[in-house]
């Protein structure tokens, strides 16, 4: 155990962020309640919402999923929620942790007395890892309890599974959105660039997506696309998982928290 | 490698990209030996301790630690290495004895100097460690260091920010580590410090180790200032003639001779002349450290 986590840096990771991270959870949480609490209103006028989706651009509609009718409970969830707002939270989580993990740290001068301990560099390393990973647990978890809640309060199904499968995927998602800033911050001893550098990527991925719908020749690079891997619609609507797009995330989280660990191993550690 | 050094530097050497930090520093220091080193800011000592600290990798050459290699058993050698660094940065939501708790649990096993140490420098442990003063900064970074009693000590400048008072505790403290076995090296460009507590001197320029000295010696070799008052007005010459003797000042019937060494010659030199007064200055590190520092080697006033 002691080989890949330190207890005690983990602890005071979560004690030290108890705050920040309570409000991003409170965050969550109010917001999938909001969204439930206007559902009721929404959903009486659905036949004016209906022609509002219908009078989307055609690209538009297949850039948020075209098999998405924000008429029904789980669309309205995907459109007004999962699609955009959740992630811009979910991601200023991970991107904030992941790039104070290495940069954040020399760049406070710090990293010089956690260094002064008997604690290898990997071990610093997989610990903040670790705490990322239990952050983006809580925050989903925050997310979905007051979802599935909420459902039953207005009455509507929801599927478990299909949450379930959601919440994975938009855990893979926010992993792999981590995985960049780790590295980034791994690379780099001012944390205000790798923030910006790991914001920047994510924008000119999310316009990869958004583009791809309208143009068959930025088609030809959406593969590029991190949210190319994410279809959140899919997965609450019928739990219909994409092994091979969870691959992918997975794939790019792991071989950026390697890569990270690695140079992180190997730098100068000098302010 | 040689295994009875502490602390022991092979070539070690540092290039930030083509920036020189230093280069080829060979070093032993002895288990229980308190080592200065000496040199004005920019020199390397801190470069030099950063590797000594795992923190940076040798371009070049190696470091060892009690026979541990200071990149590749970084972790080892911490649990014998207590460490100040140059600039003490502390996590500064915690309170002191929360932040002095969260080290310590870094390491299994007691903290025997810990209690000693904050009664000792009087650290308020329920501060904030926001609102403390640098002074008291330094004191909990010297308690972080010390309290776990470790075998050696790395200390960069660890004097800085801390009152006269308080520096006369810390030497009193070195010297009873010292007495106890342990092995100091500490970084300084403060002259008394190191000649207060130091076995011996390593002085760096450049990024270079110029030389090493035992304190002694480096007392021996200290260049002195001979303010004389003849009566009448001499002649400058036939003093800087002196081997000994570096630099001669003359105004009216005012000198003041430079000397590096053996005062004999000079004295009897002076015997051939009416001296009305004469005020021959306590030696100084600072004048010595001045021979390596001021251009050309020279005294630099």
């Amino acid at each position: 155990m002691n080989k890949l986590l330190n207890l005690n840096l983990l602890a005071r990771s979560l004690l030290d962020r108890r705050l920040s991270l309570g409000i991003y959870c409170l965050g969550v949480a109010a917001y999938s309640a909001m969204i439930i609490a206007i559902w009721p209103s929404m959903s009486s006028d659905l036949k004016t919402l209906e022609q509002l989706w219908e009078n989307y651009p055609e690209g538009l509609k297949a850039a948020f999923g075209a098999n998405v009718t924000i008429a029904t409970f789980d669309g309205f969830l995907t459109l007004e929620y999962f699609s955009l707002m959740w992630v811009i939270i979910a991601a200023a989580f991970a991107i904030s942790i992941s790039t104070a993990a290495f940069a954040g740290e020399i760049e406070k001068g710090t990293m010089e007395l956690l260094l002064s301990q008997p604690l290898s560099r990997r071990v610093i390393a997989l610990t903040r890892m670790a705490y990322l990973k239990i952050g983006l647990a809580l925050i989903i978890a925050a997310t979905m309890l007051p979802i599935v809640l909420g459902a039953l309060l207005v009455d509507e199904e929801i599927s478990l599974a299909g949450i379930l499968a959601l919440s994975l995927q938009g855990f893979l998602l926010f992993l792999s959105i981590a995985g960049l800033g780790f590295f980034f911050s791994a690379l780099m001893s001012d944390r205000g660039r790798a923030v910006f550098i790991t914001v920047g990527l994510l924008i000119f991925s999310y316009a990869l997506d958004l583009l791809s719908q309208f143009s068959d020749f930025v088609d030809n690079f959406h593969f590029l696309s991190l949210f190319n891997y994410y279809d959140p619609y899919r997965y609450i609507h019928s739990a219909d998982i994409a092994w091979g797009d969870l691959a992918v995330l997975l794939a790019v989280a792991v071989i950026a928290d390697i890569a990270a660990t690695a140079i992180f191993q190997r730098r100068d550690i000098a302010v | 490698m040689n295994e009875d050094g502490a602390i022991v530097c092979e070539d070690l050497t540092k290039f930030y990209g083509g920036t020189r930090g230093i280069e080829g520093i060979e070093l032993t220091i002895g288990r229980g030996e308190i080592f200065g080193f000496l040199g004005p800011n920019g020199a390397g000592k801190t470069t030099t301790i950063r590797q000594l600290m795992g923190m940076l990798k040798p371009t070049r050459g190696s470091a060892t630690i009690l026979g541990f290699d200071s990149w590749r058993d970084a972790v080892k050698i911490k649990f014998h290495v207590g460490n100040i660094p140059g600039d003490v940065h502390l996590y500064d939501k915690l309170k002191v004895s929360e932040h002095l708790d969260y080290i310590d649990r870094f390491r299994p096993g007691a903290d025997p100097l810990r209690t000693e140490l904050i009664e000792r420098f009087g650290l308020d442990t329920h501060k904030k460690v926001k609102s403390l003063s640098s002074g008291n900064r330094q004191k909990v970074a010297i308690v972080l260091a010390v309290m776990h009693d470790p075998e050696i000590l790395i200390l960069d400048e660890p004097t800085g920010g801390l009152d006269p008072l308080m520096q006369q505790e810390f030497y009193s403290l070195l010297e009873e580590l010292k007495e106890r076995g342990r092995t100091i090296f500490l970084s300084s460009h403060i002259l008394s410090e190191v000649e207060r507590v130091c076995d011996r001197v390593g002085i760096v320029r450049d990024g270079r180790l110029v030389d090493t000295q035992s304190i002694e010696d480096l007392k021996q070799n200290k260049i002195r200032h001979m303010d004389v008052l003849f009566r009448d007005k001499v002649d400058a010459a036939e003093f800087e003639a002196l081997p000994q003797v570096t630099a001669v000042e003359s105004v009216n019937k005012r000198m003041r001779i430079t000397i590096q060494g053996d005062v004999d010659a000079l004295i009897k030199q002076l015997a051939g002349h009416a001296v009305e007064d004469l005020t021959f200055s306590q030696p100084s590190l600072e004048d010595f450290f001045m021979s390596f520092y001021g251009p050309g080697g020279g005294v630099d006033e």
